[in-house]
């Protein structure tokens, strides 16, 4: 569920074909975060759990970047149906279908009892979060590389400010078109924490979305949650969407 | 009256059997009752003295990172302890956190909550052995968390270990969000391995304090939760609630910044401007900024503006210290305008208040004068529209409130920390009800059952009645006065309720010590909170018990009164006359 918030936040389009620099990666990276448009998809997480087995959960996901506004109605697991969650502005609630009530969920709250949580949903560009990491000599530590023969470049990049999920993050992006391939995330302490891997991208109104990501937890090996996207539409949504009478006339 | 209460004495054992039978029926109720509450009165116990001065220490000051309940930091406000401790009744402060973690072992993982143990901290001979009698060591010792030797050392259930599938000596990861919600992982050291008093307490993994600060990018100045430990806490704990609440008001925060433009840069002071939308309607009336208040924006002092030359839309940079990582903690802003600082506040930049106290969040600022100064003589004109160092909120009477406010640390509204004070019995407040409500449940169960009894004595005491009429007109006419008679029949009653109460009291006390010894195996169950080591716990109380014989005695009393009164109103003569 955690990638929900990444894959929503990562939309990614756009071809770029600007000379490998770390500011211009992470610059196209924002870029590709960036929604001018509404956007509808319906959303399948598959979550495995060490010991625990398989996980479906599935959600239809509208989001609307001019006012910071989203919904998410599950309808999958059965358990779920119904349930929801609604942002508007900086309020963010979640519906309880069999008690047709709103509740406001916290900045560290689980979401869907996952290990995402509602500051998740909070974005900021990514140019203001991290900058390329320099080595000794003062480069960027930036390289060729290549994730499943396909040629990428690979930056390392580091916090600037301190409200950050990772103050270390590593990125593969495709050489070819500056899309991103897969990321590292690091703990302060140097510990491999997750690793998503964006295995497929199709263009949708002109832009490159990714429709099926692998998100592995690095800490408590054999988690992972596979993320695919369907029924991707951008263009502009009918308002009352982003209400939280349509998210519970919608989960009847 | 000593005559009276030799007679009544004398009547209950000529009636042997009859006062046995209605005896025992007092004295079960009597037991019943005062089983009833002692267990009652032990569980509340259970619950506050084991379960809730854990949670809520006896007075709590908890604190929240703009929105975030779980990243307790005041930052640079460590100094609160020490005024908190000269308190009268306060016995010491303990700072403390509970950090949801999760925790991956050999074997799988499992959610815990991660706890600093201050190890400096002063504990009484109480405290120690109840630390003891909720943590019983299987292996290793509390201070095995100080060893030098090991990055981290840790202590962990039994249950918790074997579910990981770690032993001392083991490494294991945990994996929590630290003071400023970055995702960390920490390796510890499993060094300590402890039997839980009950199952609330099997969640806990304890390390020490001092190393959870560091792990959450916390220093000895930055202040997490504080629990309060009192002299009588069941007396003092909302006096103290109250004073603490008071000490703690907030002033106004203020913010030595650097504000530059891509070509200059001037020194100056920053406030926090609050971007509610009520704050934002009277200061776009009040200081009517050129492009409109909201977040994100800055108001600079005019004289600042001219000499950056930036105007209304442009952007600009403010900086106000360093990050732990030594990097510069800037921040850009739009300028919506400029306003004319009173006098005393030449050079105070207005920030919008999220991005100002986020700044404020970083513990090494800007060196020289702190600015507070240039903010209080602002205040003037601005008030309410400037941001404290804190919201303190206000005091929460009941568990719903203390809910209710939990919900509303947790939420985006707010842009400053918030500091809260509770007392573990408004935390608990529920427990207090459930109590009261067990309590009245056990007296209408015990009202049914005398009221069965009593049906009895009346019954028992009008045959009696009948039985002695010619002894009634013999003392009659030997000159005992009708008064005499009752009081000579209540004596009876009261009596004999007396001495089956206390065989009771006694019963119950038997009762108790022999369920007390019972040991349950309960590890898991949800109900083992409510015990001690598998244990059930009885606390009577001498006032409580002594209530309950006077209710008994008083009943029975009353119930005697009917009979009492009719026999007292038998004329002798016709009493003499009485055959059966």
């Amino acid at each position: 569920m955690k990638s929900i918030a990444a894959i929503l936040l990562a939309m990614t389009f756009s071809v770029f074909a600007t000379p490998p620099d770390g500011h211009a990666i992470l610059k196209a990276l924002e870029t590709n975060e960036t929604l001018r448009d509404d956007l509808h998809a319906e959303v399948s997480l598959t979550e495995v759990r060490t010991g625990q087995g398989a996980k479906i959960m599935k959600c239809e996901y509208y989001r609307r970047d001019s006012d910071k506004s989203f919904v998410i109605s599950m309808t999958a697991p059965e358990s779920d149906r119904g349930n929801g969650y609604i942002r508007q502005g900086e309020h963010f609630w979640m519906y309880r279908q069999n008690t047709r009530t709103f509740q406001h969920v916290t900045r560290d709250e689980s979401i869907a009892g996952s290990d995402a949580h509602g500051s998740d949903f909070e974005s900021r560009p990514l140019t203001e979060m991290y900058t390329p990491s320099l080595d000794a000599q003062g480069h960027e530590l930036l390289r060729a590389d290549t994730i499943g023969g396909v040629p990428c470049w690979r930056l390392e990049v580091r916090a600037v400010i301190s409200d950050v999920d990772y103050p270390k993050k590593t990125f593969w992006v495709r050489q070819a078109d500056l899309l991103l391939a897969k990321d590292q995330s690091w703990s302060t302490s140097g510990t491999l924490m997750h690793t998503g891997y964006y295995t497929k991208y199709e263009p949708i109104a002109g832009r490159q979305f990714p429709m099926r990501q692998l998100q592995v937890d690095e800490v408590e090996k054999g988690n992972r949650t596979l993320v695919d996207l369907d029924g991707v539409k951008v263009g502009k949504l009918d308002a009352d969407i982003f209400t939280k009478a349509w998210l519970e006339s919608h989960s009847k | 009256m000593k005559i009276l209460l030799l007679f009544a004495f004398r009547n209950i054992l000529r009636q042997k059997r009859r006062a046995i039978l209605l005896g025992t029926a007092m004295a079960l109720g009597t037991c019943f009752l005062v089983l009833a509450g002692s267990f009652v009165s032990g569980i509340s116990q259970t619950l506050f003295d084991r379960v809730m001065v854990f949670v809520a220490g006896h007075v709590s000051v908890i604190v929240g990172d703009r929105g975030y309940q779980y990243r307790p930091a005041l930052r640079g406000e460590a100094s609160l302890r020490d005024g908190l401790a000269k308190l009268p009744h306060v016995e010491h402060v303990q700072e403390t956190m509970g950090i949801i973690c999760r925790m991956v072992g050999e074997k799988k993982g499992d959610n815990g909550i991660l706890i600093g143990v201050d190890l400096n901290q002063k504990l009484s001979a109480k405290e120690l052995a109840d630390n003891r009698d909720n943590f019983p060591m299987v292996a290793g010792s509390f201070n095995d968390l100080s060893r030098p030797d090991l990055d981290v050392p840790a202590i962990l259930s039994r249950s918790k270990a074997q579910f990981l599938g770690v032993k001392p000596g083991d490494l294991f990861a945990v994996r929590f969000q630290d003071s400023r919600g970055r995702q960390q992982v920490a390796h510890l050291d499993l060094v300590g391995i402890f039997e839980p008093a009950n199952s609330f307490m099997d969640a806990p993994l304890f390390v020490s304090m001092a190393r959870l600060k560091t792990m959450m990018d916390m220093d000895s100045t930055d202040l997490p939760y504080l629990y309060l430990t009192l002299e009588d806490a069941q007396h003092n704990a909302r006096a103290i609630a109250d004073s603490v609440r008071r000490m703690l008001a907030p002033r106004l925060a203020a913010l030595p910044v650097r504000i530059a433009t891509s070509t200059t840069f001037l020194d100056g002071f920053a406030a926090g401007l609050k971007t509610d939308s009520a704050s934002r309607v009277r200061v776009d009336r009040q200081l009517e900024p050129a492009i409109g208040w909201k977040p994100g924006r800055v108001l600079l002092p005019l004289d600042l503006a001219r000499a950056l030359s930036v105007r209304p839309g442009d952007t600009v940079e403010i900086s106000s210290g360093f990050s732990h990582a030594g990097d510069t903690v800037l921040d850009r802003a739009e300028v919506a305008g400029t306003w004319s600082p009173p006098s005393g506040s030449a050079g105070l930049a207005l920030w919008d208040e999220d991005a100002f106290q986020g700044a404020r969040s970083f513990r090494s600022h800007l060196s020289g004068d702190t600015g507070i100064g240039q903010v209080q003589a602002a205040a003037k004109t601005l008030d309410t529209l400037l941001s404290p160092e804190w919201t303190l909120l206000p005091r929460t009477p009941t568990t719903d409130d203390v809910r209710d406010q939990m919900r509303q640390v947790g939420e985006r509204d707010w842009k400053s920390p918030v500091v809260a004070v509770r007392t573990m019995y408004e935390t608990g407040e529920m427990i207090l009800k459930l109590a009261a409500a067990l309590n009245i449940i056990t007296l209408v169960a015990v009202l049914v059952l005398f009221l069965v009894v009593l049906t009895g004595v009346v019954n028992t005491l009008r045959m009696t009645v009948r039985e002695r009429t010619r002894e009634i007109g013999t003392l009659r006419s030997l000159g005992m006065q009708a008064s005499q008679v009752r009081v000579l029949f209540l004596l009876e009653t009261g009596m004999l309720a007396l001495l089956s109460a206390l065989a009771g009291v006694v019963g119950a006390g038997l009762v108790m010590y022999g369920l007390s010894q019972l040991s349950f195996r309960i590890q898991g169950n949800p109900l083992s909170i409510l015990m001690v080591r598998g244990h059930l716990v009885f606390v009577p109380g001498i006032l409580s018990t002594l209530g309950q014989i006077l209710m008994v005695v008083g009943m029975a009393v009353l119930a005697a009164w009917g009979p009492s009164a009719a026999a007292a109103r038998l004329s002798p003569a016709d009493a003499l006359r009485h055959h059966e």
